[in-house]
């Protein structure tokens, strides 16, 4: 409309524009006219220089009378009357299109005044396109519409339709976590209508209305007899029996014999009585009729006297009678057959009856008594019939011709004013307008709302209210049906519902009241009571019922076969093809539950799934089988799930069929591991362990949620708190001189785990100095002579040494200078520099940095002597001494592991000895060869964050994990670096008690004897724990968590991790009935942070720490224990916190009575003992090994061993000294026996004493090894590793020993005895 | 079937009362949608621009989709929150906008709004901030019911998408 009227006013302007042009000169125009002469008259020149500068100088003035002729000639006024467009136009008569069924729609409302000036300028323009063919302005419907429902202002709960989109006000949120979402239920819609409230009787009623109202009750009540028409339903029925009648008489005079002749008058007399009881029931009908019509007239008449005696009339209505002539031949015509029939069937039945009494029939009186019962139910026939009409049209007199009571009661009724509430389940709804009775006491109320509903309202309750002036007063509540699911909005018909108020008011005016007796017209007394009909409809929105049909179109799968199999029936398969088979009618609605019985089960194997969007297929370009089955599509979203094959992918090929291959690469891998699996012999330990523990871990860490996206803020901000000692420093920057740029550097900050790959790593070995590291035997000099160490002038000394070190880690090799003597000193720095990959991190943090000692050897090889003096020619052989293993695990613990390690050293190492020049101390320990050095990553990492284990499902009792959770989070802000965490998680992914796992275990049979001293006892127990593999129980995830075996686990998988071990070991002593605990805490080495403490004296000092993972102990006061900073200890019955000021196992106390130094984490109250139930074997079965596994090992170890060093010197020959194997063989047996035994200490003196012999000839280097069984594979590479047969000769003899010693649950202790022997020179 | 790859970033939001703002975001795609790759829905840092009114998040989108069919072409939905001086969050706004039809780079501007309440949430939330929220952000982007509300229009939210398909020629759908 506005497009419209915006063109209308621009067209105006352009054809207004000549016009006004034509009239008069436009005002503007008048400024150009030659000015008046100035004043002073300057110059011509001056005149014409200012005139051509300056157009107009003097004031213009024009005036008003000018000026107001102007502007009626200059515009144009319409006039308002209406114009007639028939002089026009051509046609004579307006088109209304309306009328020829087109929507033209409601005009807007414009004063007629505006429109008809309208008219008249465009008559004035002649701009005739802007009238329509009916006459009238252009214009566009009425954009405002007045329907009900559907807008949102007839929402009569407005705010109930905004509660369901919006929230009242939400608190505010402390967090930022803003993802939650709020489900939203479905709502109902329905759609209520109150029509109207109709009083039956209201105590305003004037007599006049109760008899119109009986009048109408009786009207309706006829016409409801009229419509149902009982006589002509009976008539046909009797119509229908009598043909019955005929066929039955005929089959009666066929009948011959006599039995059959009685049934058949049986049937005919039976049939004969039917149809007389159905004439006497139509005789009925028709009195019934006249009756009412009787009663009606009668009304009529008693209305017609109150009126007439009250001499005014109230209400409309009006009885007309129409007398109708019926067609006078006919009537009579059926009134004899009627007769005629009667008389015949009674005239048969007699015979039938009586035919043995031989009485006759009396024809004539039985037809006048036929004729008299006829005449008195029925109309005579040829009489009128009388038709009554119930007319609304009688002209009420006036209020003025009233008498003043009927006036008093007339404007009381329309005083009276009626509304209503709905409830709702007791919830007010709505509430109507009020709106005055009316003389006929019918209000329109015309309510239509619409109600959103969260479910089916259980009552909907009306209420009626009266209202006269201010006052309300509640007439009755009723309630209304919930409406039937399936009653929709725009089908339904109105219903009604009554109620009656038993209430006594009593009469006024010309009122009759309610509740109080008055007098009829006959003089009766009548009481009345309040009584009136609510006509109303109520339904469901279109959407909502459609909803319930869904509902119903679920349940309906089950409800057939619920009937079904309430009726027995159960083979649904035989129903079906019985139902295929019947041929049911699929339009008939007694089958149809069968048809749909049918449609369900059918296709279960098509439509088996629910299709949001039927009409989506046409669309599709592929079916989503082709996505799913396609193999990139896969890859990329196994990549993103991070799957172990894909995760590291990072170029995944543009076409599909590039894909398949790798993808059928990745596969075989994936069944070759899986293969693998099956014969898990192949398997290495940590392999085997790692696949123990990864569905736990798998599990525990769903659980906690994806440790990813779990990262704190530390981890992705670096952010330097700033200490007021920087600040001042920072400050005194200004004043002071700008320091050394190397002194500000500051130390990369320490990356995370999860940042792994993206950073070059750098494992930085410093290397100080070794100690008491043993010579070169001088054994070697007596037995013989070596040419290179005689020879050589420098190296004249015996018990010399030229100690070099070689670290490996992973593949890396990297080796220091050489030093001299038994103590040398390198300062030597090595780093490896390496660069984790995505998968390869934990391969490269699980290797150990190996320190190898080696001692340089120089032998001469120069054979011709002549040369001796100008030449050198020596071999540089390196001699294994001992090594250290540092596992890079520690490094997650500590940024720098720094101190003195023992050094690993065989037991007897041939050609060599312990250093002389101290051996006087009888101290031992003090004398160990050791090394000193430091290892450091760069950049460090920081350590894994411990797993938040109150995050884990526990299968403690929550009151015992609170409490724990209490006392850890106070003391772990107190001692940030000791470990304490007493909760752990076992195998089924649930945390529990670590004291759990404490528990005695027997033995392994045959490793102990009673008779053994204790001391002795615990030692091979170490030993044989010490003897199962140790395999690396750290996962490299940012989140890590330990998962815990129980011993049985533990000695059935023959592997595990340190603190298995410590458990296992604690397990045996606890069997010994020694007191011990397990301790935890950490150690130098970062290796284990478990260890067992045992009190070794009586005395409270006396304590030692037993590692069970080297099998060895020492006391809590020695200098250099492995245990550095101890958290807390624990044994089954209580964990004890260690509260004390030092870590350090020799400045502590051991007192754990003692709350001052050790605080419980329960009392006794609070858990009681009988709770602790231990997770742990009562015992364990050990399974005894088979006699020739021992042998059987001993050979296949050997020769991976030999095959190896034959592999590695392949340039040079490679002899085998089969007699010194021999000899070695038996020093190896006696080796195992003799390994926990620590007062023999002169091995080496013995082992030369056996290979006396050979000593003569030889020179020979060679040490036993002795390693837990791993694999063959770790096995040879720890021999081959120490680099024995690297001997660039051919004049060289090896040999090698294997002995195996075996322990029940095949625990291994392998003893690999490696020697070479190189001739001497028989010069 | 087709691919179709975004990458993009939500650059910032301008013309909020405060401007101390993050984003809540969500990618939604029809049922014949498959996502190979990327995140579908996340959230942003907290910007506090200084000067300027334009909280910049510079949100990086990467999002990489095979589908069936052209229906159900995915749309982004955003809430933008406010996190106040008492470190209590608000709901500020809802926004939807539809990843572009075409390939290429886009530089889109998503209005946004949020629900109005009557007067005496509005006096609370002039007074202590906070006010209605949507029970169910798919009112974002479902055009049922949103005449049932009555909302207050916001900021915008500034999008920079590329927009690479694949595969929909083969299907007549030309570019």
């Amino acid at each position: 409309m506005k497009v419209e009227e915006a063109k209308q006013t621009s067209s105006l302007k352009v054809s207004n524009a000549p016009q006004v042009e034509g009239q008069q000169e436009p005002p503007v125009e008048a400024q150009e006219r030659p000015t008046p002469k100035p004043p002073i008259s300057p110059t011509a020149a001056e005149t014409r220089l200012a005139n051509e500068l300056i157009a107009d100088q003097s004031l213009f003035y024009v005036d008003s009378k000018q000026r107001k002729q102007d502007d009626k000639n200059g515009t144009y006024t319409p006039n308002t009357a209406p114009v007639n467009w028939s002089t026009h136009f051509e046609s004579s008569k307006a088109a209304h299109p309306e009328d020829d069924g087109i929507y033209t729609g409601r005009r807007p409302v414009v004063s007629p005044a505006n429109i008809n000036s309208m008219e008249q300028r465009i008559l004035a323009e002649k701009a005739f396109h802007w009238i329509d063919t009916d006459w009238k302005l252009r214009a566009l419907a009425d954009p405002t519409s007045d329907s009900m429902v559907g807008t949102r202002c007839c929402f009569e709960h407005e705010r109930d339709v905004m509660n369901s989109l919006v929230a009242d006000s939400v608190p505010l949120m402390d967090n930022l976590n803003v993802t939650g979402k709020l489900g939203r239920g479905k709502r109902l819609e329905m759609i209520l209508e109150i029509v109207s409230i109709e009083f039956q009787h209201h105590h305003l009623f004037s007599l006049e209305h109760v008899y119109g109202r009986q009048l109408e009750e009786r009207f309706e009540g006829y016409r409801a007899l009229l419509e149902e028409d009982e006589p002509l339903f009976l008539t046909q029925r009797i119509r229908g029996l009598r043909a019955q009648l005929d066929t039955l008489k005929v089959a009666f005079d066929q009948v011959e014999k006599e039995a059959e002749l009685d049934e058949a008058e049986l049937r005919l007399s039976n049939c004969l009585k039917e149809i007389q009881q159905l004439r006497e029931k139509r005789d009925d009908a028709f009195r019934k009729q006249q009756v009412a019509l009787v009663g009606l007239i009668d009304t009529w008449a008693q209305l017609k006297t109150v009126r007439s005696k009250s001499g005014f009339v109230s209400t409309p209505l009006q009885l007309a009678l129409k007398l109708v002539q019926p067609n006078d031949a006919r009537d009579h015509r059926e009134h004899q057959t009627d007769v005629k029939e009667e008389l015949e069937e009674k005239e048969m039945l007699h015979m039938l009856g009586n035919s043995s009494s031989q009485v006759a029939f009396n024809r004539r009186a039985e037809q006048l008594s036929v004729e008299e019962r006829l005449a008195k139910s029925r109309r005579r026939p040829g009489d009128p019939v009388l038709v009554p009409d119930l007319q609304h049209g009688l002209k009420m007199t006036d209020l003025a011709a009233c008498p003043a009571a009927e006036r008093a009661r007339r404007s009381e009724v329309s005083k009276n004013r009626l509304f209503v509430k709905v409830l709702i389940n007791e919830a007010e709804v709505c509430r109507t307008v009020a709106h005055s009775l009316n003389d006929d006491f019918l209000t329109f109320l015309s309510k239509k709302v619409s109600i959103l509903l969260d479910r089916v309202p259980s009552s909907i309750k009306v209420m009626v209210y009266e209202q006269t002036g201010v006052r309300n007063r509640k007439l009755t509540e009723t309630y209304i049906p919930v409406p039937e699911e399936e009653t929709v909005a725009e089908m339904t018909k109105s219903s009604t519902v009554e109620f009656s108020i038993p209430e006594n008011i009593p009469a006024r005016h010309t009122a009759v009241g309610s509740g109080v007796a008055f007098s009829t017209v006959d003089g009766k007394s009548v009481v009345i009571y309040t009584s009136a009909n609510i006509r109303y409809s109520a339904s469901w929105s279109a959407q909502t019922s459609s909803r319930f049909a869904q509902g119903r179109r679920k349940e309906n799968f089950g409800e057939p076969l619920k009937i079904l199999s309430s009726a027995g029936i159960r083979n649904v398969d035989k129903l079906l093809k019985w139902i295929s088979t019947a041929k049911l009618d699929p339009n008939d609605p007694a089958s149809a539950e069968f048809i749909q019985l049918a449609n369900d089960l059918r296709p279960s194997t098509e439509a088996n799934y629910f299709r949001l969007n039927p009409m989506q297929q046409p669309f599709d370009f592929c079916t989503e089988q082709d996505i799913t089955s396609n193999k990139r599509f896969q890859l990329l979203q196994q990549r993103r799930q991070g799957l172990i094959n894909f995760a590291h992918m990072k170029i995944i090929p543009a076409n599909e069929n590039e894909v398949s291959a790798l993808l059928l690469a990745q596969d075989r891998k994936r069944v070759l591991e899986e293969n693998e699996d099956l014969r898990s012999i192949g398997m290495t330990k940590q392999q085997l362990y790692d696949r123990t523990l990864q569905k736990v871990r798998s599990h525990v860490l769903t659980v906690v949620g994806n440790s990813k996206s779990a990262l704190t803020y530390e981890e992705l901000v670096k952010e330097p708190t700033l200490t007021i000692g920087q600040f001042v420093e920072w400050l005194a920057g200004f004043f002071l001189s700008p320091k050394d740029a190397g002194q500000d550097r500051q130390g990369r900050r320490p990356i995370f785990l999860h940042e792994l790959n993206l950073t070059e790593m750098q494992l930085v070995v410093q290397i100080d100095k070794a100690g008491s590291l043993p010579v070169r035997s001088p054994a070697v000099k007596h037995s013989g002579t070596i040419n290179a160490l005689n020879t050589n002038p420098t190296n004249n000394n015996i018990g010399i040494l030229r100690p070099v070190i070689i670290a490996k880690y992973g593949a890396q090799e990297k080796a220091s200078e050489v030093s001299t003597g038994p103590n040398p000193v390198w300062n030597k720095e090595i780093s490896f520099r390496f660069r984790p990959t995505a998968t390869g991190t934990s391969e490269f943090l699980r290797q150990p940095l190996e320190i190898h000692l080696y001692d340089e050897v120089a032998i001469d090889v120069l054979e011709d002597e002549m040369l001796r003096k100008t030449h050198i020619f020596q071999r540089l052989d390196n001699r294994w001494l001992g090594s250290v293993t540092i596992p890079s695990t520690a490094l997650l613990e500590a940024p720098k592991i720094e101190g003195t390690f023992p050094l690993q050293v065989p037991s007897v190492l041939l050609g060599y000895k312990p250093p002389s020049a101290t051996g006087s101390s009888t101290d031992k320990t003090t004398h160990l060869p050791q090394v000193s050095l430091s290892v450091m990553l760069e950049p460090s990492l920081s350590p894994p964050r411990s797993l938040k284990l109150s995050k884990v499902e526990s299968s403690e009792d929550p009151k015992v994990v609170g409490l724990a959770d209490s006392v850890m989070s106070q003391l772990k802000q107190q001692y940030p670096d000791r470990y304490m965490e007493p909760l752990v998680i076992n195998t089924t992914g649930k945390t529990c008690l670590l004291t759990r796992y404490i528990r005695p275990l027997n033995p392994p049979p045959g490793v102990v004897r009673d008779d053994m001293p204790i001391k002795q006892k615990m030692a091979l127990l170490a030993r044989y724990v010490s003897l199962i593999p140790l395999v690396s129980d750290r996962i490299f995830q940012p989140e890590e968590f330990d998962v815990w075996l129980t011993n049985k686990e533990f000695l059935e998988l023959q592997c595990g991790g340190a603190k298995e071990h410590a458990i296992l070991l604690l397990s045996y002593f606890k069997f010994l009935n020694v007191t011990s605990y397990l301790l935890v805490g950490r150690s130098a080495n970062g290796g284990s942070r478990f260890f067992v403490l045992i009190r070794s004296g009586d005395r409270q000092s006396q304590w030692t720490v037993w590692d069970a993972i080297t099998g060895r102990s020492f006391d809590t006061t020695a200098q250099n224990g492995t245990v550095i900073n101890v958290g807390m200890t624990l044994d089954a019955t209580n964990v004890w916190l260690n509260t004390q000021r030092s870590a350090k196992p020799k400045e502590m106390q051991w007192d754990f009575t003692s709350g001052a130094y050790w605080k419980p984490l329960w009392t006794t109250k609070q858990v009681a003992s009988e709770d602790l139930t231990s997770v742990q074997p009562e015992s364990f079965a050990y399974e005894t090994v088979p006699p020739h596994l021992k042998h059987e090992r001993e050979i296949l170890l050997k020769n991976a061993v030999v095959a190896e060093i034959m592999t590695d010197r392949s340039q040079y020959i490679t002899r085998w000294n089969i007699e010194c194997d021999r000899k070695l063989y038996g020093l190896l047996e006696l080796m195992e026996a003799k390994a926990v035994d620590e007062s023999l200490t002169d091995l080496s003196a013995t082992h030369e004493r056996e290979l006396r012999d050979l000593l003569q000839v030889y020179e020979i280097y060679g040490f036993p090894l002795n390693m837990p069984y791993n694999s063959v594979q770790e096995v040879v590479k720890a021999v081959v590793g120490k680099g024995v047969h690297r001997i660039d000769s051919n004049n060289i003899e090896f040999s090698l020993a294997v002995s195996v010693a075996v322990y029940p649950q095949s625990v291994l202790s392998v003893w690999v005895y490696l020697v070479m022997l190189s001739r001497q020179s028989q010069n | 079937m087709a691919e179709l790859h975004i990458i993009g970033q939500i650059v910032g939001a301008s013309g909020f009362p405060h401007n101390r703002l993050f984003c809540v975001w969500e990618a939604t795609a029809g049922g014949g949608w498959t996502l190979l790759q990327g995140d579908n829905e996340g959230q942003t840092q907290v910007d506090n621009p200084e000067i300027d009114d334009f909280a910049l998040w510079s949100h990086p989108l990467d999002l990489h989709y095979a589908t069936r069919g052209i229906q159900g072409w995915p749309k982004l939905t955003f809430q933008v929150w406010n996190y106040d001086d008492y470190n209590r969050t608000q709901i500020f706004a809802y926004g939807v906008c539809d990843i572009p039809t075409t390939p290429g780079e886009h530089k889109i501007e998503c209005v946004t709004w949020r629900p109005v309440g009557g007067l005496w949430e509005r006096i609370m939330r002039f007074f202590l901030g906070g006010g209605p929220q949507l029970r169910n952000t798919a009112v974002v982007r479902d055009c049922a019911n949103r005449h049932r509300l009555y909302t207050q229009s916001m900021g915008i939210v500034h999008l920079e998408l590329g927009i690479i398909v694949r595969g929909f020629e083969n299907f007549g759908v030309e570019f």
